[in-house]
């Protein structure tokens, strides 16, 4: 019988450390969340569109967005999301619920928690949740100048 | 009225450990060196390549090399350097200045990357004038071994 080869796992690791400039325009919005509680993205002056978070320029008519500043109602919609139940590494312990947001009519969506949703019950979660529902932001008391400056949770009227 | 903007900065760091399984022609190249104590390379029985470290198929005519091994003789030549100077930390390697190098062993038709020993570098400046490409090098298999590519180091023949 033919003998299995001996087969070796190597162990890697990769370790980088690293800083990221937000920029100019990246660096407004961070500032306007931590120190003025609100959300502000760019308007192109040409197709129209408000891109959140802002951008510097806007990529389908290629002119500067600089400037161009909008501040934008802090309540939305939920576009997609993912009731998480898994565990990965250096996220949060499950379950919690991740989803993409339209904030203030902005023509892009963000990425964010949903929070506010009773998981104890998952399945009936599910059918509290729903593509399109109303959500508003809440701006938290201590802010550092972080996306997590704020929670998002479903506007319940 | 404009004011200076603040410009934002975030450290992050991303350290994600893994496993990763080398392959059954990877596997018997790191216990060649551990258990043999030799260097082992795949040939190409139509092209005639040499491959180390050994791969398990020929890239240029795509045929299996399973089976078709060679030793290699632990000398060569260096083909390639760089004496690293500055400390820019890079994870895992040691303390500047040490040599990077490729060397070609036996009759292998492809380089393999080691660092270099044997090299006076109390001044790097001269070393790098000294050094030169075809110079030769050997292979020093090292007592203990652990399957893995520091089971021997290379070194300058003076």
């Amino acid at each position: 019988m033919e003998q299995m080869p001996e087969l070796i796992q190597m162990p890697g690791k990769w370790d980088l450390p690293w800083v990221y400039a937000a920029g100019e325009v990246g660096s407004r919005y961070i500032v306007e969340l931590r120190d003025n509680a609100r959300i502000v993205a760019t308007k192109c002056p040409k197709c129209g569109r408000v891109l959140l978070p802002p951008r510097s320029f806007c990529e389908r008519c290629f002119v500067s967005l600089k400037g161009h500043w909008v501040e934008l109602e802090p309540k939305g919609t939920l576009e997609a999301f993912t009731i998480v139940t898994t565990v990965f590494p250096e996220q949060r312990p499950p379950p919690y619920i991740i989803g993409y947001f339209r904030i203030g009519g902005a023509s892009t969506n963000i990425p964010h928690f949903l929070e506010g949703v009773d998981l104890s019950d998952i399945e009936r979660a599910k059918s509290e949740i729903w593509v399109d529902m109303p959500v508003k932001v809440i701006f938290r008391e201590q802010r550092v100048g972080s996306a997590a400056d704020f929670y998002i949770v479903p506007l319940r009227d | 009225m404009q004011r200076e903007m603040e410009s934002i900065e975030k450290t992050a760091r991303w350290e994600i450990p893994y496993s990763h399984d080398i392959g059954e022609t990877a596997s018997r190249f790191f216990l060649e060196l551990r258990d043999k104590a030799r260097i082992m390379a795949t040939k190409c029985p139509e092209c005639r390549r040499v491959f180390l470290p050994p791969r398990s198929y020929c890239e240029r005519c795509f045929i299996s090399l399973e089976g078709h091994w060679v030793e290699l003789n632990p000398e060569g030549t260096l083909e390639a350097f760089t004496i690293v100077t500055d400390d820019y930390s890079f994870s895992g390697m040691p303390k500047p200045p040490y040599v990077l190098c490729l060397v070609k062993l036996g009759h292998s038709s492809t380089c393999l990357p080691h660092f270099l020993l044997g090299v006076d570098l109390s001044d790097p400046r001269k070393a790098a004038q000294e050094l030169k490409i075809g110079m030769p090098v050997r292979v020093v298999f090292k007592e203990h071994r652990e399957a893995r590519i520091d089971d021997f180091y290379v070194e300058l023949v003076r």
